[in-house]
């Protein structure tokens, strides 16, 4: 009798829970704003902070499947202005009618101007979100960022898509820009109190089209876009310069990234587009009458695939080749190693290595570290010939 | 005294049985006479009997043969059944020759002899042997049970040809006296489940049995469980391989859905069929049942709880794709799967119901008129649809029709939880389920064997279909061989 009355009570219980449709935890989709692209401002003069939400429009993308058609835009950009990040979550919904949703952004962008004021505040700004993720790349702008925010990238249906796709394709495809520009990797990495690199991106626009029908008839893929190109160096949260591509390339080199680039050598006196990819690093600390003495020694493997002009034919042109990218190479890495030094950033986390390998009752010190002696060696392999008879 | 009850016999015994079954059109008496003295009447009720049999074998041979030298019906004839004594109670010769009547037996009553002849002349009214239309199959036997029992018991005997393959007889339903047989092979099936069969067997007390879903009411282990504890099938060859698994089969008559016990959650997914192709493509089949099957009954719910709970694990592109298909409609996500699985049913309860042709025509109208429409109309998203259409065409696959029916019951209550609490809902609900399936029994074998209590033994029988020459061919299951270690 208890069990049928407990019984009874339960299913009264579970029926009168679902009358309460207000009070349920759901929301849904079209009660969402679909934020894509978060991008970050500030004025170091007035103190202004402006944060731009680029918000997805379902509606276009369902109808469009690929460019954005002419009578919607893909993305509508928000753009909310504030003396702090805090108070944007509520002053948002004074332009946002759905719900901010911040699950699903794909990049967060932020001014040069607002970097070089420290991205410490940007990065506590999207860990404070409740769905904000930190697993997406942050790049900063090379100039204003309200251009970025306006324009219309073709091919992928929302700029942030181009972005984080040319991003990836840029990793496997060349060491202009590495794996580790996450928000996530700029958190540990800075309080880790390495240097980083984080990509920049500039803006080709010269006059922002109001319509999205515009972009999309237009050929030229170049205009009114923007680009991926050279690296802003972080300290502390803070942008300190910059690096430009042949800079990037040698950067991620030593860093371990494992993308494949070509460059022209010079070789026998004829210029020749070498690919290469790296097989190992290694990264060795020696002591020497108590200075360390770090090694860097990287193995690549060659192709000579894309050259026409230079192709060894015998196997001691092959012994000379190598030879000749293997000096090449360790002259660049050591004059760019030198750079960095010169210029304080530790790009290459030398510091690091130190404090793992110190010797023992040794104490850490970062003057150590900026008197270490750096020495870079290069081997490389050909592995693949490209045509032995050119046309 | 005799005398005088054989004339009492003679006058007033049609006349009595006629009373007793209210003058009914189909029966029969026709008398026979010697030197103008009436010697034998042939009681019978045409409906139920082969006139055919009566007419070339009792009546002739009475008529031609030893009659015309004044001799009546011996124990030689065609189907005798037994005698009847005249100098028994009238009473009790009268109930004995209506129940035979009932049976389909014609009442020979030979006044010279002074005795009642049961002879069996019983032709049951059936339809032909023909292919289960629930359990069809590509290779394989396409024979299925009938509504005869005795041509399904024939069925049976024609695929196991053992002698100690058992029919053990009884008759249910005070008003339909209805025959049931408890069938097992003695040597395989253990005496402690034929045992329980017939404990839960004798147990019965109805009135009626017309379907084997009656008794198998009575004889399941749980009355309130969405999950059978009985296979039915109507395929022969089903029963047969149980049957050598050491299982019982429970036969009803007037009715070709026969019982099987006892069944475990994991031998749902698995088809004898599985046995008649290859082990490789049989393997692959039951891994796709067990997949249907996770679909069935959490596809729904998870669409309901990822887009009105947890929209962050849903893939960007797939968002922005729902996303799109939600803009304007009006219902909540929960409502419309809700509404649409109802809807669902609906159509098909009714395209079960309808005339073939039209039922046909109310399931395309169904299906595709009515869900274009409401998509077009912007009542409901087309995402919904596509979740209804697999969820409901996953729900056919699992091979026994009744465990399909526990997976809606599972679907629409997930789907309620899902709609209240989200993921976390689902996962209280699953809980529960496997809580409550790892505490079912069917006739004393744990539900959930051999995964809990685990068997690794038995595992790869649920998991892989072994390859014939592979198998031990006297292995029985993990389960019954545990039961027979009982004994």
């Amino acid at each position: 009798m208890v069990r049928r009355q407990t019984a009874t009570a339960f299913f009264i219980l579970v029926f009168l829970s679902m009358l309460l449709a207000a009070c349920w935890d759901k929301t849904e989709l079209n009660e969402l704003a679909l934020v894509s692209m978060i991008g970050v401002d500030s004025d170091p003069e007035s103190g202004v902070k402006t944060v731009y939400f680029q918000v997805v429009n379902p509606l276009s993308s369902s109808s469009a499947k690929g460019p954005p058609n002419s009578d919607q835009a893909p993305v509508y950009t928000y753009e909310i202005k504030g003396k702090s990040y805090g108070e944007m979550n509520s002053t948002i919904y004074k332009v946002l009618p759905r719900r901010l949703f911040i699950a699903h952004y794909k990049a967060i962008i932020v001014s040069e101007r607002a970097a070089k004021q420290g991205v410490r505040e940007i990065v506590n700004f999207i860990e404070m979100q409740p769905n904000g993720r930190a697993s997406v790349p942050l790049l900063i702008s090379d100039g204003p960022l309200s251009p970025f925010m306006h324009t219309l990238t073709p091919l992928e249906r929302v700029p942030s898509d181009a972005l984080d796709s040319r991003l990836r394709q840029l990793t496997r495809h060349s060491l202009l820009t590495g794996k580790q520009i996450m928000v996530n990797n700029v958190i540990e990495r800075m309080e880790n109190g390495e240097t980083i690199v984080l990509p920049l991106v500039t803006s080709q626009a010269e006059n922002v089209p109001a319509d999205s029908g515009e972009t999309a008839a237009n050929i030229n893929a170049k205009q009114n876009n923007f680009t991926i190109g050279g690296g802003a160096v972080l300290q502390d949260y803070r942008m300190v310069g910059r690096l430009n591509d042949k800079e990037l390339i040698w950067y991620h080199l030593l860093n371990g990234e494992k993308g494949r680039q070509a460059l022209r050598f010079l070789i026998d006196g004829k210029r020749t587009s070498l690919e290469w990819k790296l097989v190992r690093l290694e990264r060795t600390v020696h002591w020497q009458q108590g200075q360390p003495v770090v090694r860097i020694h990287l193995s690549l493997k060659l192709s000579s695939a894309l050259s026409s002009e230079y192709v060894p034919e015998t196997r001691r042109k092959i012994i000379q080749l190598e030879d000749q990218v293997n000096r090449i190479m360790t002259d660049e890495l050591n004059a760019f190693q030198e750079k960095m030094k010169t210029k304080g950033w530790d790009l290459l986390r030398i510091e690091k290595l130190l404090q793992r390998s110190r010797l023992p009752g040794q104490q850490h010190s970062a003057t150590t570290a900026k008197n270490a002696k750096v020495v870079i060696s290069v081997t490389t392999k050909l592995s693949q010939v490209g045509m032995n008879t050119p046309y | 005294m005799a005398k005088q009850e054989n004339r009492s016999i003679q006058t007033d015994l049609f006349a009595d049985v006629q009373n007793a079954l209210g003058s009914p059109l189909d029966l029969v008496c026709r008398s026979l006479f010697a030197r103008e003295e009436l010697t034998v009447q042939c009681i019978y009720l045409s409906s139920m009997v082969d006139k055919k049999t009566i007419d070339e074998y009792l009546l002739k041979s009475l008529t031609e043969g030893r009659f015309a030298e004044g001799e009546a019906p011996g124990e030689t004839e065609p189907h005798f059944l037994r005698e009847l004594a005249f100098s028994r109670e009238y009473k009790e010769l009268l109930e004995q020759t209506i129940s035979a009547l009932l049976a389909g037996q014609c009442a020979l009553v030979d006044f010279v002899r002074e005795r009642i002849c049961l002879i069996d002349v019983h032709a049951p009214r059936q339809r032909q042997i023909d292919e289960p239309k629930a359990e069809s199959t590509i290779r394989g036997p396409h024979e299925g049970f009938t509504e005869t029992i005795q041509a399904n018991v024939g069925l049976i005997r024609k695929r196991i040809r053992h002698p100690q393959l058992r029919f053990e007889k009884y008759h249910f339903g005070s008003n339909t006296q209805t025959t049931v047989l408890l069938v097992y092979l003695e040597h395989l099936a253990p005496h402690s489940l034929v045992e329980e069969a017939r404990r839960r067997l004798s147990a019965i007390k109805t009135d009626s049995v017309l379907e084997s879903a009656y008794i198998e009411e009575f004889i399941q282990d749980r009355i309130w469980s969405p999950f059978p504890t009985l296979s039915n099938t109507e395929r022969p060859d089903v029963v047969a391989a149980q049957l050598l698994d050491g299982k019982v089969a429970v036969l009803v008559d007037g009715t070709p859905g026969v019982l099987l016990a006892p069944m475990t959650f994991f031998e749902f997914f698995s088809s004898p069929e599985d046995y008649y192709q290859r082990a490789d493509i049989a393997t692959l089949i039951r891994w796709f049942r067990l997949i249907s099957f996770f679909t069935a009954v959490f596809v729904p719910s998870l669409y309901v709880a990822a887009t009105t709970f947890h929209q962050e694990l849903i893939p960007t592109q797939l968002l922005i794709s729902l996303s799109a298909q939600r803009e304007g409609v009006p219902l909540p996500a929960f409502i419309e799967v809700l509404l649409m699985e109802v809807v669902f049913e609906i159509i098909r309860e009714a395209g079960l119901r309808m005339p073939r042709a039209i039922g046909q025509a109310l399931s395309i109208v169904g299906a595709i008129v009515l869900g274009q429409a409401a998509v077009e109309a912007g009542l409901i998203s087309a995402a919904i649809v596509i979740v209804v259409s697999i969820t409901g065409i996953t729900n056919f696959v699992v091979p026994v029709y009744s465990f399909g029916m526990s997976q809606r019951l599972l679907r629409f209550s997930l789907v309620l939880l899902a709609g209240m609490l989200g993921l976390f809902g689902i996962l209280c609900g699953a809980l529960f389920v496997a809580a409550h399936l790892a505490s079912l029994k069917s006739f004393g074998v744990p539900y959930m064997s051999p995964a809990a209590p685990a068997n690794r033994a038995d595992w790869k029988e649920v998991l892989v279909r072994v390859p014939r020459p592979w198998m031990n061919p006297l292995r029985l299951p993990g389960f019954i061989q545990k039961l027979h270690g009982k004994r």
